[in-house]
């Protein structure tokens, strides 16, 4: 007998291995990062139309 | 990061475990039951459900240094538990689940884990795992999920990926391995393996694991606070609070006077936190 | 300070719509709401946020919307909920299929739709409330009961589609309320 299972899953009710363990927090970094491209969607077309011109 | 942290994130994930019995039909050499001095027990429904009705948490492990089937009472603090949206999972050593399959299956039980740890024993217990995953097909069930857990050592290097094939022929879900557990109240012949030991069946094991198609979970790097600690709080039979299933005698308070969400925010507990590494059985302690 | 040809929100909106979005990330997750049902013995999945989602979603999401006064900052908020909450834990806990916690913030980024299109009155808002609380309660139900085979009790439904209503509703009400009181205490 030893600690619980939920201890040796990472507390995962249904488990997978590797990566897609951390997929809640993969999920939730692309939902951020989505919402800081969109929100600076000005300065980054800015900058993609600075480098067109200049090419 | 800061203890205030690790609280906040662990909130949700937090496992109950209790010892609901510290009788046991094996002996087993990796065990550090038989070096307590404890008097032998069941823990009533009464007293877990107050246990329990002591905190939040999001799962609850019904096993401690007893084997829980053994525990008439134990389905039906499942049942308890399921219907309060708890959890629950148990480790069993695997002897009577032949007269337990219909209360494994039907009571709502998520998790069930087969704590064998050689061959021996396995063959032993082999007719009424495939029986009870058998009956769980027949219903159709997708719970209770089921594990093989196994306790790595030096004596059972050579049988772990003999044990990790025969999972799906057996139909058992996973396979979770972890350390040995031997600082204190083991047996002194039952020794830990090398590093390198270690390194070369993990990397011998996710080869057979992706061969396999299996769901396997090895044991990380050790660090402090451990995962024990971050993930889980323990109360024993007698009630009382500890950090950890491997400190059965180190009490930070008692679950059903003080209940245990009040101990977990005691000074007892975030100082025994954050001097874990210190701590004389902690510091020894690989699992 | 952020230009604001360089960024939507300024500086000063963002210090109100993280702060929002903690909170009710905040209130998610130490709001013992399994206890509160199970103890009326009201069966899940996700009966707390048909019950109590307006007050850990839907209050916040509208209360950054109506204080902000911008188009998306109640999307926006809703989003970032989801996102937050998926670091400290998988979409009620199920993480098969992996991906399962994607129905979080879908669920929420509609409900945080749904708040702002519906922003236009203040009982059309309040309508808005009690549908964007529907609308991520029932995405939830579905990807629960499709997934994992756990679906509501049919007698249960109604019940709950009604309380997820009222509760969103609340929600926006108390948003309401909160935003007057600042408004009427702000110096002139």
């Amino acid at each position: 007998m030893c600690a619980p299972i939920t201890v040796t899953t990472g507390g995962a009710v249904s488990g997978c291995t590797g990566a897609c363990q951390v997929m809640p927090q993969i999920l939730a970094s692309l939902g951020i990062l989505g919402v800081l491209i969109w929100n600076f969607r000005g300065l980054i077309g800015k900058r993609l139309n600075f480098r067109k011109v200049n090419s | 990061m800061a203890v205030w942290m690790k609280r906040f994130i662990l909130a949700r994930n937090l496992t109950l475990q209790v010892e609901i019995t510290n009788v046991c039909n094996l002996n087993c050499k990796i065990c550090m039951r038989h070096g307590f001095e404890r008097p032998n027990g069941f823990l009533s429904l009464d007293n877990f459900k107050r246990i329990l009705d002591s905190g939040n948490f999001r799962y609850v492990g019904l096993h401690g240094w007893g084997e829980p089937l053994l525990n008439k009472q134990l389905f039906d603090m499942v049942r308890y538990a399921e219907s309060k949206g708890v959890s629950t999972n148990l480790t069993t050593n695997g002897t009577l689940i032949q007269e337990n399959i219909d209360n494994i299956l039907s009571s709502g039980l998520w998790e069930i884990a087969f704590g064998i740890y050689e061959k021996e024993l396995f063959s032993r217990v082999t007719s009424q795992i495939e029986r009870l995953i058998e009956q769980k097909r027949k219903r159709n069930s997708k719970r209770p999920k089921t594990y093989l857990d196994i306790t790595i050592y030096e004596g059972n290097l050579e049988q772990i990926p003999e044990l990790v094939r025969l999972v799906p022929e057996l139909g058992i879900d996973a396979v979770i391995l972890h350390r040995l557990f031997n600082v204190y109240k083991v047996d002194s012949s039952v020794k830990y393996i090398s590093e390198e030991e270690e390194e070369e069946l993990f990397a011998r094991l996710r080869q057979l694991a992706s061969l396999l198609k299996l769901e396997l979970y090895l044991p990380p790097k050790h660090s402090y606070p451990c995962r024990i600690v971050k993930r889980s709080i323990f109360v024993t039979l007698e009630g009382k609070v500890t950090p950890c299933t491997y400190l059965p005698e180190f009490y930070l308070g008692d679950a059903l006077e003080q209940g245990v969400s009040k101990v977990m925010h005691s000074k007892a507990y975030s100082d025994f936190v954050k001097n874990m590494k210190n701590h004389p059985i902690c510091s020894k302690c690989q699992w | 300070m952020v230009r604001k040809d360089k960024s939507y929100f300024t500086l000063r909106e963002w210090a109100i719509i993280v702060p929002l979005a903690l909170a009710s990330v905040l209130i998610n997750t130490y709001l013992p709401i399994k206890s509160i049902t199970a103890h009326f013995d009201i069966p899940g999945p996700a009966a707390g946020m048909a019950l109590f989602g307006g007050f850990i979603f839907v209050l916040w999401i509208s209360l950054a919307h109506l204080t902000i006064k911008k188009k998306y900052s109640g999307i926006i908020t809703s989003i970032l909920i989801g996102a937050i909450s998926l670091f400290i834990h998988p979409w009620y806990g199920i993480i098969s299929p992996s991906w399962f916690s994607l129905y979080g913030i879908l669920g929420l980024g509609f409900m945080g739709i749904i708040i702002e299109l519906m922003s236009k009155s203040y009982w059309r808002s309040v309508v808005g409330g009690g549908l964007g609380n529907l609308c991520c309660l029932v995405i939830t139900w579905l990807a629960i009961g499709f997934h994992t085979g756990t679906w509501m009790p049919k007698e249960w439904a109604p019940f709950l589609i009604l309380g997820a209503i009222i509760s969103g509703a609340i929600g926006v009400l108390i948003a309401q309320g909160i935003t007057m009181v600042i408004k009427t205490n702000q110096p002139r």
